[in-house]
């Protein structure tokens, strides 16, 4: 059993519900047939988008969503994206395998899909391929309400008001396909485009400069001494393979008990990567101004067998909830410096929340976690004081529990806990200090049978949510036991009088 | 952690254009998979699939179904797969 001191009384930081933030890229089946389908399609549509996605998105409450890369907006060029679909130019994709991109999918389409799920848009500029000039307008065609060429261009095409665009990144993984430059350029080319992202109205545009791949933080070190006073946020990205090996990334299923521990091992890592990182921009930021933004993180395993290796499609299973969970039960923790992320990618690439194929949709694991876990958006972080458990494999450790506990506008307290291990279940006491009693309810995810259980478009609700049965609350201790191999959220609202 | 040369380039790898050598090897990787383990078409299925999809707008890359992700070369021979074509189903059985 571990006990768990939750102080219900000591606010810390707020979490910003951008933690919660997607990622969608021109990459395989994402946004072409994952989101746009076209409006002749006889999948039901809105304007070309189709609505079993929107409605799963707007239940999920998704707060921003990234586009159009990733790799892909460093050659991505905006002006061949707006205007009547058919006179759009065709382009290669190359730093995804060669497609063919149309471009239907564009500035107006993604804004529409924003609006229709309600998520602020973050636009990812080219710096790698792209000048300065391109950067300019397409801000000035985003932003501007007033008279100027672009603006008039956007009205043209159908759009009158500004879109107001809040979050916008200069380049992407610039230190890799995004131009392959050292730090010390990129600061220089980060101070001088993100000039040219002009603000047009009242509310600034709150700039991402590319930050570091992973562990690199000489690059965090550059950027931060000679660009943070010019950046709102700088970004990190780190992915998560089944076996800690970037080269032989592991099956999405049909996995061992060892690779289940690998690959969670491999997640915790991304505690480390936010205190060191953060650490150096304590040095340059103490105020804490700018945020980190882990703008791509999530699990990347070999594709499924039997479909195109370029398109990036992989199953789902309660491993990847485990990895969701424990990476938000972290974000959470460090929420004084991290402001958003955002998981690769939304639909059908990598750690999707939706899987496509043809008419039919199914909803994954980690999408069940992003949905059980959105009451923790914009609640503030209560302290968790526990010792956990080790869980054991070989010779090697890693905690069993991973939690964190929050309480939003209306008074209420949510915890969320993982129960890392593949085999032993976990008996938690929480130890409420400063309420005397309290009304709780519980909500757990967990392998019906397999350690790989997924849902498939022929069984899709093999992996999904259940009430938490046996949870019990006497005065300020709530108990309940977590399954192996399971994520739970505890709502807890306290009496009053 | 995921051990990496220091800021390779995560993508530029795969492609989505799969050479005939290669589809053999995805082939033999995929003999443990659910799809491997599946009942196997028979031979005059398979090319009564393989040709109705080469005249999909659907097909890409002469190998692919745009709609699943499906190498259908693959896809194709196992019994039970069904074609995802939006609009109405092409293959027959």
């Amino acid at each position: 059993m571990v006990k768990v001191l939750v102080h219900t009384e000591t606010r810390k930081s707020q979490i910003n519900k951008n933690i919660y933030g997607q990622f969608s890229e021109h990459l395989g089946r994402c946004v072409y047939e994952g989101i746009w389908v076209g409006e002749d399609s006889p999948i039901p549509n809105t304007d070309g988008i189709r609505n079993d996605v929107i409605e799963a998105l707007k239940q999920l409450k998704v707060p921003v969503l990234r586009w159009p890369g990733g790799c892909f907006a460093d050659e991505y060029h905006w002006e061949d994206g707006i205007g009547p679909r058919e006179n759009r130019p065709r382009m290669l994709n190359t730093h995804w395998g060669g497609v063919e991109e149309n471009n239907h999918f564009g500035t107006h389409e993604f804004m529409r899909l924003c609006e229709l799920i309600g998520a602020e848009p973050y636009i990812c500029g080219n710096v790698g391929s792209g000048t300065v000039y391109e950067m300019q307008q397409w801000v000035e065609y985003m932003n501007n309400g007033g008279q100027s060429p672009m603006a008039s261009l956007r009205a043209q095409n159908g759009q009158e008001e500004p879109w107001n665009v809040k979050y916008f990144g200069v380049g992407n993984e610039s230190w890799g396909c995004g131009g392959n430059m050292r730090p010390e350029y990129y600061a220089d080319l980060y101070r001088r485009y993100s000039t040219y992202v002009r603000n047009y109205s009242a509310e600034p545009v709150y700039k991402i400069a590319c930050g570091p791949n992973t562990a690199d933080y000489h690059w965090t070190e550059v950027l931060m001494r000679e660009a943070h006073h010019l950046m709102n946020g700088l970004s990190l990205h780190y992915y998560t393979t089944g076996t800690g090996i970037w080269e032989k990334k592991g099956s999405a299923t049909g996995f061992t008990s060892e690779e289940w521990f690998t690959t969670l091992k491999a997640t915790l890592y991304m505690e480390e990567l936010i205190v060191k990182h953060s650490a150096i921009m304590d040095k340059y930021d103490p105020d804490k101004k700018v945020g980190l933004i882990i703008d791509e993180w999530g699990t990347w395993f070999e594709v499924e067998p039997g479909t195109n290796p370029g398109f990036l499609y992989q199953q789902n299973t309660v491993r990847d909830a485990l990895v969701a969970g424990i990476n938000l039960n972290l974000f959470h923790e460090h929420s004084d410096r991290v402001t958003m992320t955002n998981i690769a990618q939304i639909v059908n690439v990598l750690q999707a929340m939706i899987l496509t194929e043809g008419a039919n949709m199914v909803l994954t694991p980690t999408y069940h976690v992003f949905d059980m876990y959105k009451v923790h958006q914009d609640a503030h972080l209560l302290e968790s004081q526990y010792v956990s458990p080790s869980y054991k494999m070989g010779d090697e450790e890693i905690p069993q529990l991973s939690l964190s506990s929050s309480v939003d506008h209306e008074g209420h307290i949510h915890v969320s806990a993982c129960n890392l291990s593949h085999a032993d279940s976990l008996n938690v006491e929480l130890d409420l200090q400063g309420i005397e009693d309290a009304v709780v309810s519980g909500q757990v995810l967990v392998s019906s049978d397999k350690l790989d259980a997924h849902n498939s478009f022929d069984n899709p609700a093999q992996v999904a949510p259940k009430e938490l049965q046996g949870i019990t609350a006497e005065k300020g201790n709530v108990s309940f036991t977590l399954p192996a191999a399971s994520v739970a959220v505890i709502k807890i609202v306290p009496k009053k009088g | 952690m995921t051990t990496r040369a220091d800021n390779e380039c995560k993508g530029c790898t795969a492609s989505v254009h799969v050479s005939e050598s290669q589809l053999a090897v995805m082939e033999q990787s995929t003999v443990t998979s659910e799809q491997g383990m599946s009942e196997q078409a028979a031979q005059e299925l398979y090319k009564e699939r393989l040709a109705i999809c080469r005249t999909c707008d659907g097909f890409k890359y002469g190998t692919t179904c745009k709609y699943c992700g499906c190498l259908i070369p693959l896809k194709a021979k196992v019994a039970s797969a069904t074609c995802p074509y939006p609009f109405e189903p092409k293959w027959l059985r």
